[in-house]
């Protein structure tokens, strides 16, 4: 990959559906390297499923559109090729699969890493001060993948993976939903130990906590399937003080963008 | 001869004498009962011993209808109690056959609370087209032996069932209720509560077959046997099986028999309540769930008889 | 828990099924003090009479009682029906096998004669090439005396007992007619009847009160007899307070020309003693697999059954537990793979015969290619009993549309104060685990293999280390091309 120009995710005209009913429509967004941005909108207007659609979920059907992800074209590509690639999502509903310990899986992932740990040593060493750095118990490496796990503890398991699994492009689909004050702060500091070049993202989320953590460099608002508008952190401020209703009458008006088979 | 209607309605179902059948409710096709409009069908036990009584419900296409059935004696005394006189029993035999045109939903409703001197033998067929929906809620209180197999079939793709049972047992009732679901559409849906509760020298057995045929992919299947023991020296066989044909399949099954619970007869009684009303009450709440499914005119009568029947009692009432 | 050179050596943990080669037995005895009766009989002719069962018993010089004991099993074995339930036993021909072979040393198996696919898997399983042949049946004897002999010192300065059961016939008549046959009486069922009579070969295992025995006792520390052998029949006796854990079985296909084995377990646990036993068994594809195994536990004592079926045509087999004192406490832990023409039908079965007693069975199974696995269980509840506690949880999944799972629990309760739970769930591999491990890089059969092996994990822990290593590489191999 070296000389390519590095250019971050970039999603054209992107019109997706579920069966027969179409959930995302005309979707445009840019996410140079290097950056963070923020997606927000009302509840049922797409976010997750443009999320579950980047990374390839069989069940949505993409009916146009492009997605690249470094001028590579992500479309072709199934899931896990997606995620070789460098792709990642952390779950708002993390799977759980029980009988498969915490430490098995991270070791196998960590090995798909185009810079794989040396030995089980220096495997265990990151894995030490990951957990160290999250501030999550040890013995937790021994549980069966989320299985049993609290909201709070499936979310944390969700960065010990983006860290361990250092992917280029990271969605994290509400994240910050379910988290005390604790829990978010520690989850903030994954997700920034990530920011830099090489690494960009894109936060889901309804709420301002996270985002003052993990400070935005663009702000996009999803509705009826496309974004309405697009900003600095000024949006995350007018969405506090008048909810969805003052981006729309910020911008006018959405366009009668979501019709039904 | 035509069977006992509480509330005959001649335009919107009709009652016919079919050859093999004692009695026939149809329901033609696109009709729709209002809201509460229940047809009453009462099936007695005509006296013949061991002859095969015969009922059908059809339903057309995209019908919609509410049925309650019940089986009685044939001469319901009620000076009769529960233990067979003299040994002697008699042979009551049903068959009821469902139909449900595509798109049709019938809610039934099934009581039985039959003396001892009946032995109960039902066979019952039911064919769910696509897009169907059967709501059944049984009601079992005989007090005699009784073997009831109910078979539901989904022919169609996308028909549903919900059937819950309410199964009472005292003395030396000995009932076998046998119910097969067997899945051959594709994305079609069953879902099964058996409730019941044991006393005295009860003697209840509970098959439940789900049977997902390679054609059913896409199917979601779940049968729930739960039986509550009252006392030492009933005996309650639960036998929930699955017989899987496809791997595109959510099918699971839960049985769970025992005793009231320590800690809940133990919360009631800190509460002030004897043992034996601490038990009653457990009783009730363990069946209330499928009683509370009942219309709301039938419902308080036939718990208050379910409960009484239940309910421990001084000197015991099997005679 | 194992120690010792047992441990240093893993490759060594099996010994091959093939009933017409192995004696190994021949210089051991010299050695170790094990006579093995030399008889003219080789292979007794085929079909099952009266002549036949008298010239098993003579070949092993066996008591008189114990030749009346064949021959009323035969009698049984002649009135009682085959089983009317279960899988297809229609193309079994008892009037066709041979019911004794004297094991002899060398090989009279040829390698080529081997079917390609156990070869196959010895190369994919990294079985080296003279434990390949041992295994087939083809090369000479393992040397394994060294550990072998560590081990019987060790268990001799306890007290404990460890022969073949024709050993202890002899020569422990007491026990063995104390327990032999009243676990599993002949009549219980055609299969048991038919071992009953033709029975030969099986560990006899009898451990005194207080003993722990620390490494797992297996079939091949008794040298000097076949271990896998078709009818074999085993006992095992751990007496009050004692423990011990038994492993039967090789993960490694084993190959016999013979259709069928038929074998019986009878295992006692007196009071407050723990019995483990645990099972892998891998049978090639041409094999009718027909156990009945059973064990008594008393008061306070544990019984526990570690169960994998992995090969064979058929199996059917129900480790059963009766819980005959109060306190006691059985455990069966199941796991079965029916691949391609195989049909698994396993289950548990839990009597409780006193109060203050408890059963766990956790079964799980997977079907592929047209396989068929299912559970046959039984959990039954004597009346006047109190304080029971029962749960049962069946797990399957399956993996094509072909394939099929089917699941025929029996609970029969007839005490209140006993609380009986059953759960089972049949499903595919789900797609949200799937799209979950994918979404990490995982191919789509990687995820597949990954959550299968997390579907058995519970069963694989309870396995010795080797077991376990073998196991999971075995279901990798078979989970091969299963997915896409």
């Amino acid at each position: 990959m070296e000389g390519v120009p590095m250019k971050g995710l970039q999603i054209r005209g992107l019109t997706a559906r579920i069966d027969e009913k179409i959930i995302i429509n005309g979707l445009d967004l840019t996410v140079e390297d290097g950056q963070i941005h923020a997606l927000m909108g009302p509840n049922g207007h797409g976010k997750s499923t443009l999320a579950n659609i980047l990374m390839g979920h069989p069940r949505y059907t993409v009916q146009e559109g492009a997605i690249t992800l470094d001028d590579a074209d992500l479309m072709t590509l199934d899931v896990s090729q997606r995620a070789r690639r460098g792709l990642f999502l952390a779950f708002q509903y993390p799977a759980e699969i029980p009988g498969l310990t915490v430490a098995k899986f991270l070791k196998r992932v960590a090995d798909l890493r185009r810079d794989p740990p040396k030995n089980a040593a220096a495997f265990l060493g990151e894995l030490k001060e990951n957990l160290k750095f999250l501030e999550i118990d040890p013995s937790f490496v021994n549980r069966y993948l989320n299985d049993g796990f609290s909201g709070g503890e499936k979310k944390r398991m969700e960065i010990l993976q983006l860290l361990t699994i250092r992917p280029r492009f990271a969605i994290f689909d509400e994240t910050d939903s379910g988290l005390d004050v604790d829990a978010l702060k520690v989850v903030s500091a994954g997700i920034n130990r990530m920011r830099g070049e090489g690494f960009s993202a894109l936060l889901i989320t309804h709420y301002r906590r996270l985002l003052d953590l993990v400070r935005p460099d663009r702000v996009h608002i999803l509705e009826r399937g496309h974004i309405v508008a697009s900003g600095g952190f000024e949006l995350v401020e007018l969405l506090e003080q008048d909810g969805y209703d003052g981006i729309r009458r910020l911008v006018g008006g959405t366009k009668e963008a979501v019709y039904e088979r | 001869m035509t069977a006992t209607l509480t509330k005959a309605t001649p335009q919107r179902g009709s009652l016919a004498e079919a050859p093999e059948f004692l009695w026939t409710f149809k329901a033609p096709s696109g009709s729709n009962r209002d809201e509460g409009e229940l047809t009453h069908i009462t099936i007695p036990f005509r006296g013949d011993s061991g002859r095969l009584q015969g009922g059908a419900i059809h339903l057309e296409d995209h019908a919609r209808a509410r049925v309650f059935l019940q089986y009685k004696p044939q001469d319901p005394s009620p000076g009769r109690s529960y233990g067979a006189m003299d040994g002697e029993t008699e042979l009551f035999r049903t068959s009821l056959e469902i139909h449900l045109g595509p798109y049709a939903q019938l809610e039934l409703f099934v009581l039985s609370s039959l003396p001892a001197t009946l032995t109960r033998e039902a066979l019952d067929h039911c064919t769910l087209e696509e897009g169907s929906r059967l709501i059944w809620t049984d009601v079992g209180f005989d007090a005699g032996k009784g073997t009831y197999e109910r078979n539901i079939m989904f022919t169609g793709k996308e028909s549903e069932l919900d059937f819950a049972g309410a199964y009472g047992a005292v003395c030396d009732t000995e009932g076998t209720y046998i119910l097969t679901t067997r899945h051959r559409g594709p994305r079609t849906k069953s879902r099964v509560y058996l409730k019941s509760a044991l006393k005295d020298s009860a003697h209840l057995i509970f098959k439940g077959l789900i049977h997902i045929e390679e054609s059913a992919a896409g199917s979601d299947a779940y049968l729930s046997n739960r039986n509550l023991v009252l006392n030492d020296g009933v005996r309650a066989e639960s036998l929930p099986q699955l017989k899987i044909e496809t791997d595109d399949v959510v099918c699971s099954h839960g049985s769970t028999t025992g005793g009231p619970r320590e800690e809940e007869l133990f919360y009631l009684t800190s509460r002030g309540l004897h043992t034996d009303s601490a038990k009653s009450l457990l009783v009730e709440a363990h069946l209330s769930a499928v009683l509370d499914r009942l219309p709301e005119e039938s419902r308080e009568e036939v718990e208050r008889r379910a409960f009484d029947l239940l309910g421990i009692h001084e000197g015991g009432a099997c005679s | 828990m194992v120690s010792g050179a047992w441990w240093a050596e893993p490759r060594r943990r099996c010994m091959s099924a093939d009933t017409l080669v192995r004696d190994i037995g021949t210089a051991y005895g010299e050695r170790f003090g094990f006579s093995m009766p030399d008889r003219s009989v080789l292979r007794t002719e085929k079909g099952l009479t009266e002549a036949t069962v008298r010239e098993i018993s003579e070949a092993k010089q066996e008591p008189e009682w114990m030749l009346r004991f064949r021959l009323r099993a035969l009698d049984l074995f002649n009135l009682l029906p085959m089983p009317s339930w279960g899988a297809d036993l229609s193309e079994l021909r008892f009037d066709e096998m041979t019911y004794y072979a004297k094991p002899t040393e060398g090989s009279s198996q040829n390698w080529d004669e081997l079917p390609e696919e156990i070869k196959d898997t010895y190369e994919r399983l990294g079985i080296p090439e003279a434990e390949r042949k041992f295994l087939a049946g083809v090369g000479a004897q393992y040397d394994s005396e060294m550990v072998y002999h560590h081990i019987r010192e060790d268990l001799e300065k306890k007290g404990v007992l460890f022969s073949d059961v024709e050993t202890a016939v002899r020569e422990h008549p007491e026990i063995v007619k104390r327990f032999f046959g009243t676990i599993i009486p002949p009549d219980d069922n055609k299969f048991a009847a038919l071992n009953s009579a033709v029975w030969s070969g099986g560990s006899f295992v009898y451990v005194p009160p207080g003993v722990h025995v620390e490494i797992p006792l297996q079939a091949y520390f008794r040298v000097n007899s076949q271990s896998f052998g078709q009818f074999e029949r085993t006992l095992i006796i751990a007496d009050e307070g004692s423990f011990v854990h038994y492993i039967e079985g090789c993960t490694a296909p084993v190959f016999s020309k013979d259709s069928l084995h038929s074998a019986v377990v009878e295992i006692v646990a007196l009071a407050n003693a723990r019995i483990r036993y645990s099972t892998v068994q891998n049978w090639s594809s041409n094999m009718y697999n027909l156990v009945t195994k059973r064990a008594f536990a008393y008061e306070n004592a544990v019984m526990e059954w570690v169960d994998g079926n992995i090969g064979s045509k058929v199996t059917m087999k129900y480790p059963a537990i009766f819980l005959m004192g109060p306190g006691a406490r059985g455990e069966v832990l199941s796991i079965a793979f029916a691949g391609k023409g195989q049909e698994q039908d396993t289950g548990a079965k839990v009597l409780h015969f006193a109060s203050n007693t408890s059963s766990v069975v956790t079964s799980k199974s997977i079907s592929k290619d047209g396989g068929t696995a299912s559970y046959r269980g039984l959990v039954k509840v004597e009346a006047g009993l109190t304080g029971i506690k029962s749960k049962v949880e069946c797990d399957a999944l399956i993996l094509d549309p072909h394939s099929k799972s089917n699941t025929y629990p029996v609970m029969d309760i007839r005490s209140e104060n006993a609380s009986m739970e059953h759960e089972a769930r049949v499903s595919k591999i789900s797609e949200e685990q799937l799209f979950y491990l994918m979404s990490r890089g995982l191919t789509e059969e990687e995820a597949a293999v990954m959550i299968v092996h997390g579907f058995i994990d519970p069963l694989v822990k309870e396995l010795p280390m080797e077991y376990a290593v073998e196991l999971n590489r075995l279901i990798e191999l078979e989970m091969e091309g299963s997915v896409g």
